[in-house]
């Protein structure tokens, strides 16, 4: 008992060497590592298996779902920033336009550019395009759900009060998490939508 | 600084970081227009709009300096 007791007086007299927060950003970016490795993987196999070509895709829309996608991780930066500084209302109205846009992004990959692509003959077993196409924006696609879910659940925490100035880890989770979702896509639009010539059908 | 001025400064710096993503998005899609999709003018730009992201949105000195503000318990 005495030994039990004098371990844990031990452990609170020296400080670690990192505060908790700083421990689960380190351990949010190293799973974004791991993630780049995985869409690292999905990039070179679009140039390995498409090289100097691209999927047929509608222009306009890839340039819309892009921008939507791009100002949702502006409202994302607007959310945390507000949260940081004790502004719930600017804080929880940020986070609904973020999923909004996020909810945008996905009606107009998935609802409206994979019936489009399929109308022009792209579907996943038409070729080497229409497989990449489907699985690279897919496979964002499931990211941005996901995000999307984690999203409405840090807004029904901050709705019930959970986040405030001096602690909002889950916030700046959520925001790490969307962004990174909006780095993939910077590379991924180009991949898909503007490296090559046009694939011919 | 006060608490309202960090805000505000924070603000500023989210608009001045998606009107430069926005600009580069468009030269993105005019140079590929105009080059026929050649991969390296993309590449550049590709990198910088990562390098504004990952730098002012995802606060990447956060992670190397640990004393830095942040997201609390």
């Amino acid at each position: 008992m005495a030994r039990a007791s004098s371990s844990a007086h031990t452990a609170h007299t020296f400080p670690l060497p990192f505060s908790r927060p700083s421990m689960n950003r380190l351990g949010l970016w190293l799973f974004f590592v791991s993630e780049a490795f995985l869409f690292a993987g999905i990039l070179a196999s679009r140039f390995a298996l498409l090289p100097g070509e691209r999927p047929n895709l509608n222009q306009s829309l890839g340039l819309i779902v892009t921008s939507v996608l791009l100002l949702s991780s502006f409202f994302m930066y607007r959310a945390e920033t507000a949260i940081s500084h004790g502004d719930h209302s600017t804080f929880l109205t940020s986070l609904v336009l973020t999923i909004l846009l996020g909810v945008g992004f996905l009606a107009g990959v998935v609802g409206m550019e994979w019936p489009l692509a399929t109308a022009e003959g792209i579907t996943p077993a038409s070729g080497v395009d229409g497989a990449l196409f489907y699985f690279m924006t897919g496979m964002h696609a499931f990211h941005v759900l996901t995000g999307v879910i984690f999203l409405i659940i840090v807004y029904g925490n901050g709705r019930r009060g959970v986040y405030s100035a001096e602690a909002h880890w889950g916030v700046e989770a959520a925001a790490l998490y969307w962004h990174f979702v909006d780095v993939v896509w910077v590379f991924f639009y180009p991949a898909l939508y503007l490296i090559g010539r046009a694939a011919a059908r | 600084m006060t608490n309202e001025q960090g805000k505000a400064r924070a603000m500023r710096t989210g608009w001045i970081v998606i009107v430069l993503l926005a600009v580069l998005t468009a030269i993105e899609y005019v140079i590929s227009l105009m080059t026929g999709g050649n991969w390296l003018p993309l590449a550049v730009i590709i990198l910088i709009k990562t390098g504004l992201i990952v730098q002012y949105f995802m606060h990447l000195p956060r992670v190397l300096s640990p004393e830095q503000q942040g997201g609390g318990h």
